[in-house]
């Protein structure tokens, strides 16, 4: 210890007489034979990073509230304005009432032959200027359930051979019928909805059909990336399932849900639709487009319509509903008021709460401005 | 007898250490003194740290057995000690220490009752195993933590059975170091291991904590509320990356930036204000309220993502959102994550460069994710965050969760707390970074009250005067002459 003691002037530390000098630190000077063992003097390891701080005053967070306000407040009614310029019309037709035309189908089951039809009048009070998007709906039906979630195969719906032939156990127990694989596998596919809605307009006494368009309903991506046939002769689609069979529900096997080979087997934009499982048990999927013809005349007029089901999917079972849905599109979707109030009512309580916290700050804060400590 | 010469042993004080003692004080921290020197000694080295002043009331040994031996006066320990404590000053002076174990565990705690209600205590004449069962005496009978520091074998004893142990390396040895849970290499650094990163340490633990368990309930409660929603089949509502990733990827950054470099006030106002430390004396920055308050705010900011991104799907569709379960997912995942990253920016005080960018950093790593094709998310990810409407309630859900808890803290700004005046103060005045210097050059004739005698006071004055040290030609030598004029010199 004395070998250290030689009286060195040390960088911040003396040789303290009284014990507990620097002999753990070493001699700095003097040829560096003993290795210090200081720590370095970096901003880091001296925790002396550059620090930010956001130190809260009055003066900083009244602005950014009354900016809040002022900044939700337009975009909120924005919103709702959007909101309420859109149209929609909404028919249910599980028939559960007496009256409704469709309560005969009412107990149908999924493979009654022939189908049972109804139809449904009705009338629209104002016009549908922009395209008409046209929805099934229904409710008390959960896609999020979590069995039902899983109950898929991606891989075969992506047009894997091996996957094809060979499904895989999560569909268990929609995975394979009397020994043969079933193609699409799964509980989803196998629910898939079938009603068939079609669409006329009554114009004194006769029925004009309304062209429905059923490409376009599905994202790119599904359809043209995630849903793809199985390789082959696109044409011939029977022979690329040879060796599958329809799931258990389904009317018609899968290679002949459409006539056009664009629309046919996995990529059937119908059944793309409703593989993409919904978040709530009320939902709707988009069903059909109805585009406007021309400038001049508004795609759906106001007038009577009438609306022919053929009722294949039965929900009442599990008290299910169903409904139609005819509604026009704004760059905010559907109609929904909620985020336009939403956004009112929060812009005015944040301007409010500016306002009352400017009023409580001028009247105490002032007199605590000055930061005396007390010691 | 003829005189032959004299011998004087010097055994200074280190530097700093009344200023030491002084913070400690202030911080509310009880400085104990045990010491193996005699009465005298001891007591003089307690005028020269300052631990003694002379304003103090003294109780010495006998005043001491008078209060703690009648066996009356123990059964009513609380109001004896009472009256006692009303007068001013009073400090424990040179209790010598006999076996507790002796007198039974009633007059340990009126001792230590005693003891603890004066500003200091100095125990002469200990050895080390009496040293280690003082510790023990305050340990059972007072819920304190107990710290011990000590630089030679003696202590060793004292520093493993304290509830922490600092050794002060030097000329004694490196005993103490080698047993103790911290090592220092001068008294004057526990100042600062005690009030800056003590507190800093608490402080960072603290918060660390709270906004852990705000970061578990804020972004995975969630999944509580869709149950409601899908028949209470425990689906998962976030996808299944997230979820694994969203504790080790996304919030660890700014969590263990947090506990790692939070500093609330800087180093050398935490010197400033030992009055700071009191906080962690009791408790205030993590109790059960506070527990209940994060919580709550944890289980609000899910509720409120949630059910936003819920009203405002309902069965409605975006325009290129449909609704679906992997849309609403993302929504409510990105209007969750960044409410919780959020809360941490503006909650976080100090942060550094590095920790600010990290939220950042967080979401654009969550966007990359959705944006890069997994089989699973095809398209999902860059649909939903592309679309306006989905936007909107993901601003709505982070102001919804934001305003609260700035009005909350904003409210006690109207009056504000010591903690937060120092720092507006050292807002308006920022500081140098610190350096631990010396406070005093050695060689330097300004110190004057290292020194300590092993004698009465009486000459003390005389030589801490310096005027034996500044005149020239001084043939009066106090020293000499002290030793000279009494014959029996007690040993040290």
């Amino acid at each position: 210890m004395a070998v250290n003691y030689s009286a060195k002037e040390e960088v911040d530390g003396h040789p303290s007489g009284g014990g507990g000098g620097v002999a753990g630190g070493g001699a700095v000077g003097g040829g560096g034979a003993v290795k210090t063992r200081k720590p370095d003097n970096t901003a880091f390891k001296q925790q002396r990073l550059p620090a930010w701080q956001p130190i809260l005053t009055a003066g900083t967070v009244l602005p950014a509230f009354f900016v809040i306000g002022l900044i939700f407040i337009p975009i909120g009614i924005g919103i709702f304005v959007t909101s309420n310029n859109i149209r929609e019309y909404e028919i249910d037709y599980t028939g559960t009432e007496p009256s409704s035309p469709c309560n005969k189908c009412l107990n149908v089951s999924w493979d009654s032959t022939p189908p049972c039809t109804c139809t449904i009048d009705f009338t629209l009070e104002h016009s549908f200027e922009s395209n008409v998007f046209m929805y099934y709906g229904l409710s008390n039906f959960y896609q999020n359930h979590r069995r039902y979630v899983k109950s898929r195969d991606d891989s075969q719906l992506n047009g894997d051979n091996s996957s094809l032939l060979n499904p895989s156990k999560e569909c268990e127990p929609y995975r394979t019928n009397e020994d043969k694989p079933i193609a699409p596998c799964g509980a989803i596919a196998n629910s898939m909805f079938n009603d068939t809605l079609e669409l006329y307009r009554i114009d004194n006494d006769t029925r004009i059909p309304i062209t429905l368009i059923k490409k376009g309903i599905a994202w790119w991506t599904d359809k043209n990336v995630k849903f793809r046939n199985p390789s082959g002769d696109t044409n011939n689609l029977t022979a690329l399932f040879q060796g599958t069979t329809k799931p258990v529900n389904w009317p018609k096997p899968v290679y002949m849900l459409d006539s056009e080979p664009d629309n046919n087997g996995f990529i059937n934009e119908d059944f793309i639709v409703w593989m993409r499982t919904a978040a709530l048990p009320t939902f709707r999927k988009l069903y059909r487009l109805i585009e406007r013809k021309n400038n001049l005349q508004p795609t759906l007029q106001a007038g009577k319509y009438s609306l022919d089901i053929t009722y294949n999917y039965p929900v009442h079972s599990f008290d299910g509903r169903k409904r139609m849905i005819l509604s026009t599109i704004s760059w905010m979707g559907g109609k929904n008021p909620f985020l336009g109030i939403a956004y009112i009512t929060v812009g005015s309580i944040c301007f409010f709460l500016g306002v009352v916290l400017l009023i409580i700050h001028h009247k105490y804060g002032n007199r605590n401005t000055s930061a005396d400590i007390p010691n | 007898m003829q005189l032959l010469g004299a011998t004087a042993i010097e055994d200074k004080l280190q530097d700093g250490v009344p200023e030491t003692i002084q913070l400690l004080k202030l911080g509310n921290i009880k400085v104990w003194v045990l010491t193996g020197d005699k009465q005298e000694t001891a007591m003089n080295i307690g005028y020269a740290c300052k631990l003694l002043t002379d304003d103090m009331e003294i109780l010495e040994e006998k005043e001491i057995r008078g209060v703690l031996s009648p066996k009356d006066k123990i059964l009513h320990t609380g109001e004896v000690l009472k009256s006692g404590t009303e007068r001013l000053g009073q400090r424990l002076a040179c209790f010598k220490a006999t076996d507790p174990q002796e007198q039974g565990s009633l007059v340990e705690k009126a001792f230590v009752d005693l003891a603890t209600s004066c500003q200091a205590v100095i125990c002469c004449r200990v050895t080390p195993k009496q040293k280690s069962l003082i510790v023990q005496l305050v340990k059972k009978h007072k819920n304190a933590v107990t710290l011990a520091i000590g630089d030679g074998a003696n202590d060793v004893n004292m520093i493993k059975t304290a509830d922490i142990g600092v050794g002060i390396s030097g000329l004694e040895g490196m005993q103490a170091v080698q047993c103790s849970d911290y090592a220092l290499a001068q008294f004057r650094y526990l100042q600062r291991l005690l009030l800056v990163h003590g507190r800093w340490a608490y402080l960072r633990i603290c918060k660390f904590l709270r906004y852990f368990f705000y970061k578990t309930f804020a972004g995975l409660m969630a999944q509580v509320w869709f149950a409601f929603h899908s028949g209470f089949t425990a689906q998962p509502l976030y996808e299944g990356w997230f979820l694994a990733l969203y504790n080790v990827f996304y919030t660890a950054y700014p969590v263990l930036s947090m506990g790692l470099l939070e500093q609330d006030v800087s180093a050398k106002k935490s010197l400033e204000f030992p009055e700071l430390y009191v906080i962690g004396q009791r408790d205030e920055l993590f109790n059960y309220r506070i527990f209940g308050v994060t919580l709550l705010h944890g289980v609000s900011t899910s509720l409120a993502s949630f059910y936003i991104a819920l009203w405002a799907f309902e069965d409605r569709v975006g325009s290129k959102v449909v609704g679906d379960y992997e849309s609403f997912a993302i929504t409510v995942a990105t209007s969750s994550f960044l409410s919780t990253a959020q809360h941490i920016c503006g909650s976080g005080p100090a942060s550094s460069q590095l920790f600010f960018f990290s939220p950042l950093c967080c979401a654009f790593f969550l966007l990359e994710y959705h944006l890069t094709v997994t089989l699973a998310l095809t398209d999902a990810g860059k649909n939903a965050l592309t679309d306006p409407y989905v936007l909107l309630i993901v601003l709505l859900s982070l102001v919804v969760n934001t305003i609260p808890s700035l009005t909350v803290r904003l409210y006690p700004l109207m009056y504000p707390i010591s903690l937060q005046k120092i720092r507006l103060k050292t807002k308006r005045e920022p500081e140098p970074s610190v350096e631990l210097r010396a406070h005093i050059r050695r060689g330097s004739f300004c110190r004057r009250s290292s020194y300590a005698f092993s004698h009465h006071e009486g000459y003390a004055g005389l030589i801490t005067r310096g005027d034996s040290l500044r005149a020239k030609e001084s043939v009066y030598c106090p020293v000499g002459l002290f030793l000279k004029k009494h014959n029996k010199t007690k040993k040290l």
